[in-house]
C-alpha cells in the first residue's frame, strides 16, 4: 500500500483523499525530477556551484511538501554551506545515493498508488 | 465553507517558476468553489494581466525576471486592492518581516504546511470579498431607492439657478439660497446635495426658528460635560452630517456670534466643541436658506457683509412661483406623477377648465401650496380627470377671485371686488353694501356702467 494513501499522510490529507490528485502531484514530481537530476549530475561534474544551488531549489518545496523531510533538511543545510564556502563539493557529492534512492521510491509509490485506483478494493 | 454562487468569481493569481510547485498551488486552491487561478511563470506576465483584478496573488519570492521585494512592489503600485502572499523556499524572519513592511500580506514558507495557510488565507479572503461584494450591492441598492430629486422648471431664473446649483454641487464653496417661502429651497438643497454625489450621505437641515443662542450653539457645534462617569460628549449638526449636506434655515435669524464661528470653522475645517480640548473635523457641506432676498439682508446688515461672503460664497436667488407661471402646468403634472405613485393610482390628467383655474391663481404659497391644491385634487377626482371643481383654491372652492394675476385700474378691481361679493352672498345687494361698507347706489351704478 502506498504511502500516500495512508489517512495521516500530509498531501493525502491535504486534499480530502482524492488519490487522482495526488497520484498527479506525485507523478508531476518524479518527471521533475527524472528531468533535473542528469542536469544536478551534469552541474556537480562541471562544478557548476550556481547551477547545483537552482536546482536543489527547486527540490527543496517539493520535497518538503511530499514529506521526505531528512533529505529536505539536508539539502537546506548545504544550501547554506554553498553559499558560504562554494568551492567545497564533497558533501554534495555525498548526497547523489539518497537522490537515487528518492528517484527509486517515487517510482514505486506511484506504481502502487496507480493499482490502488485501479483495484481500489485491494 | 459558503459558497460564492452568483457572485463574481474569486480571482487568484499565482506566480511561481517553479512548475511542480504551481501545480501544487493551484491543485490546493481550486478545491474551493467558485475560484478562478491563473498561473504566471515570470512576475511580469502578472504585472501585465493585473487588470483582471486579482483578489490574491501567491508570489514566490525567487523568480527569473526580478526578485520578490520588486515584483511586490510593481504589483502593490500598479493594483492596491489585491492582497500579495509571498511563497518562499526559505525560511527568514528578517525576509518576512521586511516583505510585510512594504505590504505583502502574508508571508509562506514552502512546507508540509503551506497548504493549510494557504487555505486559511483563501478562506479569509473570500469572507472578506463576500462581505465587500455585498456591502458594495447594498450601497447600489441604497443609491437606487435614493429618488432622484426632481427641480424642474422652464423659466429662465430657474435654469440660472439649477444650473449655479449643479456648479456649486461639486465645490468646497458655501451656498445661499434664497427665495419666498415654498420656492422651492430645500428641494434644491437636496438636489445640490445628491448631484454632489453624497446621496448616501446624511442630509440634515436645522432651523434657528424658537431656539435661544444657547440652544442653537449645543445643536449646531455639540457639547462636552464632565460628569462623576467621565467625559459626556454630545456631538452637534456640523459632525454628524460627516461628508453630507448641513442645510441651515433663516441664516439671517443667527447671531453675529455665531455667523463669525462658523466663518472660523469653514476656514480652519475643524473646532472645538465648548470647554472641550476635543477636536471635531468638519467635513460636510453647508447651505443655508433664507426667504429674504439676500441684497435686501445685505442692505440692512452691511456690518455683516464679510461674514455673507466668506461663508456663502454662492448665492442662487429663487423666483416666486407667480414669476415663473410658465412652470405651473410643468409643476402641476410633477405633483400629479408624485401624488399618484404615493396613493398607488394611475395619474389623472388636469382638465382644460382645471388648468384654466390654476392658472388664474397667485399661489402666495408658491409651489408648496400648488403640490397641496394638486394633492387635494387628487382625492377629490372621481375618474382619470381632474375638473375644475376638484382645484380646491384658498377652501372657496368656485368662489375665489384672482385679483393680481393681471395688470388692471382700481375701477376694474373695485368691480371683481364687488362681484365676488355679489356672488358670494347670492347677489343680495343691500348686504354685499353692508360687508364692503360702501353705500348700495355705488354697486347698481357698477352694474350699470357695465350693462352700458
Amino acid at each position: 500500500m502506498s504511502r500516500f494513501a495512508q489517512p495521516h499522510n500530509p498531501l493525502f490529507k491535504s486534499f480530502s483523499g482524492d488519490l487522482t490528485i495526488v497520484l498527479r502531484l506525485l507523478y508531476r514530481f518524479k518527471e521533475e525530477w527524472d528531468k533535473t537530476l542528469p542536469d544536478w549530475h551534469q552541474c556537480l561534474s562541471e562544478a557548476n556551484v550556481k547551477g547545483i544551488f537552482h536546482i536543489q531549489h527547486r527540490w527543496l518545496s517539493g520535497l518538503r511538501t511530499l514529506g521526505y523531510d531528512s533529505m529536505a533538511q539536508r539539502i537546506s543545510a548545504l544550501q547554506v554551506e554553498l553559499q558560504e564556502n562554494p568551492s567545497d563539493l564533497t558533501k554534495i557529492h555525498a548526497l547523489k545515493e539518497g537522490l537515487e534512492e528518492i528517484q527509486a521510491d517515487l517510482t514505486t509509490e506511484i506504481t502502487a498508488l496507480q493499482g490502488l485506483m485501479q483495484h481500489p478494493k485491494k | 465553507m459558503g459558497t460564492l454562487m452568483n457572485e463574481e468569481p474569486f480571482r487568484i493569481f499565482i506566480v511561481e517558476d517553479d512548475p511542480w510547485y504551481g501545480e501544487f498551488l493551484e491543485a490546493s486552491i481550486q478545491l474551493f468553489p467558485n475560484v478562478e487561478v491563473h498561473r504566471f511563470g515570470k512576475a511580469q506576465a502578472c504585472i501585465d494581466a493585473l487588470g483582471q483584478n486579482p483578489s490574491l496573488i501567491t508570489l514566490d519570492y525567487r523568480l527569473p525576471d526580478m526578485g520578490g521585494k520588486d515584483a511586490l512592489r510593481f504589483i502593490l503600485e500598479k493594483n492596491q486592492t489585491a492582497k500579495v502572499a509571498v511563497v518562499s523556499a526559505q525560511e527568514d524572519i528578517e525576509t518576512a518581516v521586511d516583505l510585510l513592511k512594504h505590504g505583502a500580506y502574508d508571508y509562506l514558507v514552502k512546507n508540509e504546511q503551506t497548504r493549510d495557510r494557504l487555505w486559511n488565507i483563501v478562506k479569509n479572503l473570500i469572507k472578506e470579498v463576500k462581505l465587500e461584494q455585498e456591502n458594495r450591492r447594498l450601497k447600489e441598492q441604497l443609491l437606487q431607492s435614493v429618488q432622484p430629486v426632481p427641480f424642474i422648471g422652464n423659466d429662465a431664473n430657474i435654469k440660472r439657478a439649477k444650473s449655479i446649483a449643479e456648479k456649486a454641487a461639486k465645490r468646497d464653496s458655501g451656498i445661499l439660497i434664497c427665495g419666498p417661502s415654498g420656492s422651492g429651497k430645500k428641494t434644491l438643497a437636496k438636489y445640490i446635495h445628491q448631484y454632489a454625489g453624497t446621496a448616501t450621505q446624511p442630509f440634515l437641515i436645522f432651523s434657528p426658528i424658537g431656539l435661544n443662542e444657547e440652544q442653537i450653539e449645543k445643536v449646531l457645534f455639540g457639547t462636552e460635560h464632565i460628569t462623576s462617569l467621565g467625559i459626556q460628549r454630545e456631538t452637534g449638526l456640523l459632525v454628524q452630517v460627516g461628508k453630507g449636506t448641513l442645510v441651515i434655515e433663516h441664516f439671517d435669524r443667527l447671531s453675529h456670534t455665531i455667523l463669525e464661528r462658523l466663518t472660523q470653522i469653514k476656514r480652519s475645517r475643524h473646532f472645538y466643541a465648548k470647554g472641550s480640548n476635543y477636536k471635531f473635523e468638519v467635513k460636510g457641506k453647508w447651505i443655508f436658506t433664507s426667504h429674504l432676498n439676500s441684497d435686501l439682508w445685505l442692505k440692512s446688515n452691511p456690518d455683516r457683509a464679510y461674514l455673507m461672503f466668506s461663508l456663502m460664497e454662492i448665492r442662487i436667488e429663487l423666483p416666486a412661483l407667480l414669476q415663473r407661471k410658465e412652470d405651473i402646468i410643468l409643476l402641476s403634472n410633477l405633483f400629479l406623477q408624485q401624488s399618484a405613485t404615493q396613493g398607488h393610482i394611475h395619474q389623472p390628467r388636469l382638465t382644460k377648465k382645471a388648468i384654466d383655474k390654476l392658472m388664474k391663481h397667485t399661489f402666495p404659497g408658491n409651489l408648496k401650496e400648488l403640490k397641496a391644491i394638486i394633492d387635494m385634487a387628487v382625492v377629490l377626482s372621481k375618474n382619470q380627470e381632474i375638473e375644475a371643481d376638484d382645484v380646491v383654491i384658498q377652501g372657496i372652492n368656485g368662489q375665489e377671485r384672482l385679483w393680481f394675476n393681471t395688470d388692471k385700474t382700481m375701477e376694474e378691481y373695485q368691480n371683481e371686488i364687488i362681484h365676488f361679493f355679489l356672488e358670494k352672498y347670492e347677489h343680495k345687494v343691500i348686504l354685499v353694501a353692508d360687508k364692503l361698507q360702501i353705500s348700495k347706489s355705488s354697486i347698481y351704478n357698477m352694474l350699470k356702467r357695465e350693462r352700458e
